[in-house]
């Protein structure tokens, strides 16, 4: 018992042979590096310039794509819807997923049916969904304005108005999100192994107990990866948004990398997209450095 | 008693609305691509249209033609996953369990690339792309894909729960590296490999924006742009055949995923521990 | 550790931006050189690019014959684009061209035929090669200081979508010619229906009706010099009406797909958008109820000044051959035939006279989506903002709209848009 419970150390006193582990690491590293890092580095580098697409002319420009940004009150704006975004997306998502996980495991008949009922957000059309929640949450006969309608409550212009759209879009994030988070722990609580419900089981362990100080602890480095990958999601938000509202009404819904994705692609401005991106990525890398030790252990 | 029965409603319940809210928007989906053309946008709360009428589906078939985008978007799937699969599962067992120099430092440089947004890094790499003279070809659409930086954290993270006895154990049978990976680490990772493989699947069916950008072909469509024909910007949008479309290119990667979660549970025999 | 991977990535970036600059700097601009006849030229080997949205197929497809035969040894390579935006049709062309292939034909949106003259340098449109029967009065409105650029193909104005069955029923008969008109009748409406009754686009094209209102009300969209012309009283005067309609709850602020929607289910009793919606709206209607489509009404005392809306082909060839067969290959796309196929289907405005002509003897004229067929108006150049500022400028445009259907007052939105513009177009 005790032993399954402790996490296993990760480095075996065991001395190997570099070499094993860079002919593993060397395929996928070599396509990182031409697929994502160099893509990648020019893209930020592309910060600090000013491009014309037309020559493909680099014009040094230093800290004034930075500067511009900054000041630009519309990338305030999607800064700002970020952050709300954020927090009306990653904890109820990851709240919903381990519920919904476990809710789930509890089940033997018809489990894999609510497994896949409850994965369904995920698998979405994006674009088809788009059409379908602009139905249900449109002003005039929309679902939900129909339902409200019955219980006597003026109907609401979810995407139309400045103040519900980013909640309302936050709220179609939370339903695409936690779907995966729920498939991510499904995973985590299946690799538990049978012996430790056994041993639960014949401890008398059971309910909250069980999941305070038996389940959660072993789903850790699965919650670690969900909380990642979540907060990933919520702060690099663009296809729903995209689809569903564009970022209006009034850049209500605008977020940092559909703000990117505008002054880039269809302002033509890539150092100026290159610069948000850049300040996106400092951001999280300093996020990611402060917890790092949760990161890699 | 009281309480076990108390508890067996509550869970029903929950998993009941749960369950309501996550399928309510395909419900709506459905009804739309079954509906007439003149019912689709009449009010009401019924689940079903005033009119019912398939020929939504054979539009969404024909016009967009979407055998062929079934196929190239199959093929552009699979051999993603397969490449992801065979690049992903060595580098996340070398992270997760062997030492070597420069381990937490690499690490972090995978991690660093999951903050990269792939609209950031769009344009650099469709100019990489086209330099190559790839522009246009199905390799476009698989080569930025052939492995995930994703994927490796994810695997990286259940293959550190994998117990060192079991590899020791292997070792001890005399087991090589490749042969430990295959019988011993796949198998006990498999949970984890289900899950990245159907997020894999799903995310490459769906996606658009890459597509858009390097497949101008329509012979090399894939299923998301097969749908954009319906939503025509100028001349008005076709909501049935969009909706009809959506459902006739969900349809298999769900059914493909009623068939995955067999993987699920076939995981916990390998994951547990010997004796 | 951490500070040791981050620094490497500094130092390769650092690396990657001094190759760049290197290899970047000395790429010539684009040079132009008029397009040369072509009896002089030698097709052999010679293969033109077409880049073009799904909805030029048919026109691409037939020039493609007639060159490919009147030509041999020339090939004309296809690049349908996936979208029918022509937002994302440009960005497509854009990153084409970055990446070293530029098409030598392209379909562009006509509202950014100034961009792409400022920008890409495409030649000059020979408009001599075009047939006899091509409809001069639409040259103008492809054509940037006084040069030919662009040859418009597919052409729309905005106008009146009516429900006739929903304004009948509130007692109001004729179609409103004038923005007070509309707004009397919208009163109307909604005293007898109790919903708003009026949708002028908020998104999308909110920009290329607010021209429309801007310039039937007698200011100018663009100046001569580049900056706003509608911080004006006559400016603000033609853009009161989407005051009026926010403030007296008379149109919702919905987006125009969902306008369209509400249209077709007979919800909505007036919306203004292309007429080239009328075939896709008429089979979702399927006559459940009646429904007209008419000029847009202008501001009072205005006259109409509309702008086309819709695409045209241009020349992006660099050498003179090469720009006279695509200018050959234009002239083919214009075809009669194809223009009277492509009407039918989209009911656009037909931009040959022999097209027109079979087309008003079609007894579909006299229907919804004969409107465009009919059209004997000269429309006006669409946007017309200098260098890359379109986009830009669009979007502030459709905030302008939204703010004003929100009920927020032409003094204060007008002229902070028109500040907003000046400083993104200087």
């Amino acid at each position: 018992m005790t032993a399954v419970l402790e996490r296993p150390a990760t480095a075996p006193a065991r001395p190997r042979r570099n070499w094993t582990a860079v002919a593993l690491l060397a395929p996928a590293m070599t396509l990182i590096a031409l697929f994502v890092v160099l893509p990648g580095v020019l893209a930020f580098a592309g910060a600090l310039f000013t491009i014309d697409l037309t020559d493909n002319s680099w014009e040094w420009a230093g800290l004034d794509n930075l500067a511009t940004v900054l000041v630009d009150p519309a990338v305030q704006h999607s800064l700002v819807n970020t952050l709300v975004y954020s927090v009306l997306t990653i904890v109820p998502s990851l709240v919903a997923g381990v519920g919904l996980a476990l809710l789930a495991q509890t089940f033997t008949r018809g489990r894999s049916l609510l497994q896949t009922l409850l994965f369904l957000p995920f698998t979405a059309n994006l674009v088809a969904m788009a059409v379908v929640f602009r139905y249900v949450f449109d002003l005039r006969g929309g679902f939900v304005n129909q339902l409200l309608a019955v219980v006597g409550i003026a109907p609401v212009n979810f995407l139309g108005d400045t103040a519900l759209a980013l909640p309302t879009v936050a709220a179609i994030g939370v339903w695409r999100a936690a779907a995966l988070a729920m498939v991510m722990f499904l995973a985590g609580l299946t690799a538990i192994p049978t012996a430790v419900h056994e041993a639960c089981a014949a401890d008398g362990v059971t309910g909250w107990t069980k999941l305070r100080r038996v389940t959660l602890p072993l789903l850790r480095p699965v919650t670690v990866f969900v909380t990642v990958l979540t907060i990933l999601q919520s702060v690099q938000v663009f296809d729903t948004i995209d689809v569903l509202t564009g970022g209006g009404p009034q850049g209500a819904t605008e977020t940092v990398l559909t703000m990117t994705w505008k002054l880039g692609f269809e302002y033509y401005d890539l150092g100026q997209g290159a610069a948000l991106s850049a300040l996106l990525l400092v951001v999280l890398v300093g996020i990611g450095i402060l917890r790092r030790g949760a990161l890699t252990r | 008693m009281t309480d076990a029965l108390l508890w067996r409603i509550t869970r029903i319940g929950l998993a009941v609305v749960a369950a309501s809210i996550a399928l309510f928007p395909f419900v709506w989906m459905v009804r739309t691509s079954i509906a007439a053309r003149d019912s689709i946008t009449v009010d009401g709360l019924s689940p079903l249209p005033a009119t019912i009428d398939l020929s939504n589906y054979v539009r969404a078939w024909e016009e967009a033609d979407l055998g062929t985008a079934m196929l190239n978007g199959a093929v552009v799937t699979v051999a993603i996953l397969v490449l992801q699969m065979l690049t992903c599962i060595p580098a996340a067992y070398a992270f997760a369990k062997l030492p070597f120099r420069g381990r937490g430092p690499l690490l972090l440089v995978v991690l660093a690339c999951l903050l990269v947004p792939t609209q950031a890094t769009a344009l650099p790499l469709f100019l990489g792309v086209s330099g190559l003279g790839l522009a246009d070809t199905l390799a476009a659409l698989v080569a930025p894909f052939a492995t995930s930086a994703f994927g490796i954290f994810l695997l990286r993270q259940h293959m550190v729960t994998i117990p060192d006895a079991l590899l020791d154990a292997a070792r001890a049978d005399g087991l090589r590296t490749l042969a430990t990976l295959r019988r011993v680490v796949v198998p006990a990772a498999m949970p984890a490999i289900a899950t990245f493989a159907v997020f894999s699947i799903f995310v490459h069916w769906n996606d658009y924006l890459w597509p858009l950008l390097v497949a101008r072909d329509p012979a090399l469509h894939t299923p998301p742009l097969a749908l954009a024909v319906f939503q025509q910007a100028d001349t008005g949008q076709d909501f049935g055949a969009l909706a009809a479309g959506a459902v006739i290119i969900t349809a298999p990667v769900v059914a493909l995923f009623l068939l995955a979660q067999r993987r699920f549970v076939a995981g916990v025999a390998g994951g547990e521990l010997p004796g | 550790m951490s500070r040791i991977g981050i620094g490497g990535l500094a130092a390769l970036a650092a690396t990657a931006a001094l190759v760049l600059t290197a290899c970047g700097g000395g790429a010539p601009a684009a040079g132009t050189a008029a397009a040369a006849s072509v009896t002089s030229c030698d097709p052999t080997g010679v293969t033109l690019s077409v880049a073009y949205a799904p909805q030029g197929d048919t026109a691409v497809q037939l020039a493609k014959t007639q060159l490919e035969q009147a030509h041999p040894g020339l090939t004309v390579q296809l690049k349908q684009s996936g979208t029918s935006s022509y937002d994302q049709l440009t960005q497509q062309i854009v990153a084409d061209i970055a990446a070293g292939s530029r098409p030598d034909v392209a379909m562009v949106g006509l509202g950014q035929v100034r961009f792409w003259v400022d920008r890409y340098q495409p030649q000059p449109l020979d408009t001599a090669s075009l047939k006899q029967t091509y409809d001069q009065r639409f040259l103008q409105i492809g054509a940037v200081d006084g040069q030919n650029f662009v040859a418009p193909f597919q052409v729309s104005v905005p106008v009146l979508y009516t429900n006739s069955t929903l304004t009948r029923g509130a007692g109001v008969t004729a179609a409103p010619a004038t923005t007070s008109e509309l707004l009397a009748a919208a009163r109307q409406v909604k005293a007898a229906t109790g919903s708003a009754p009026v949708q002028l686009p908020r998104d999308g094209i909110a920009d290329w009706v607010a021209q429309a209102m801007i310039q039937s009300g007698g200011a100018a969209f663009v100046n001569p010099d580049g900056s706003p012309g509608f911080g004006t009283p006559e400016g603000e005067r033609a853009l009161s009406v989407y005051e009026t309609l926010g403030t007296e709850g008379l149109q919702d602020p919905i987006s125009a797909t969902d306008a369209v929607t509400a249209f077709t289910a007979g919800r909505l009793a007036y919306m203004v958008t292309s007429p080239a919606s009328a075939t896709s709206i008429s089979k979702a209607v399927n006559g459940s109820f009646e429904w007209t489509v008419t000029d847009m009404p202008v501001p009072d005392g205005g006259t109409p000044s509309l702008p086309a809306g819709g695409n045209g082909w241009m020349v992006l060839s660099e050498d003179p051959c090469r720009a006279a067969f695509a200018n050959e290959l234009i002239a083919d796309m214009l075809d009669p035939e194809v223009i009277t196929q492509s009407s039918k289907a989209f009911s656009y405005i037909p931009v040959d006279t022999q097209a027109a002509a079979t087309l008003a003897a079609d007894p579909a004229a006299a229907t919804q989506v004969g409107y465009g067929w009919t059209y004997t108006g000269t429309p006006t150049p669409w946007g017309g903002w200098h260098g890359d500022s379109t986009p830009r400028v669009n979007q502030f445009l459709q905030d302008m709209v939204q703010r004003l259907t929100s009920g927020e007052p032409v003094a204060t939105v007008v002229p902070e848009t028109v500040r907003r513009i000046s400083s993104a177009v200087r």
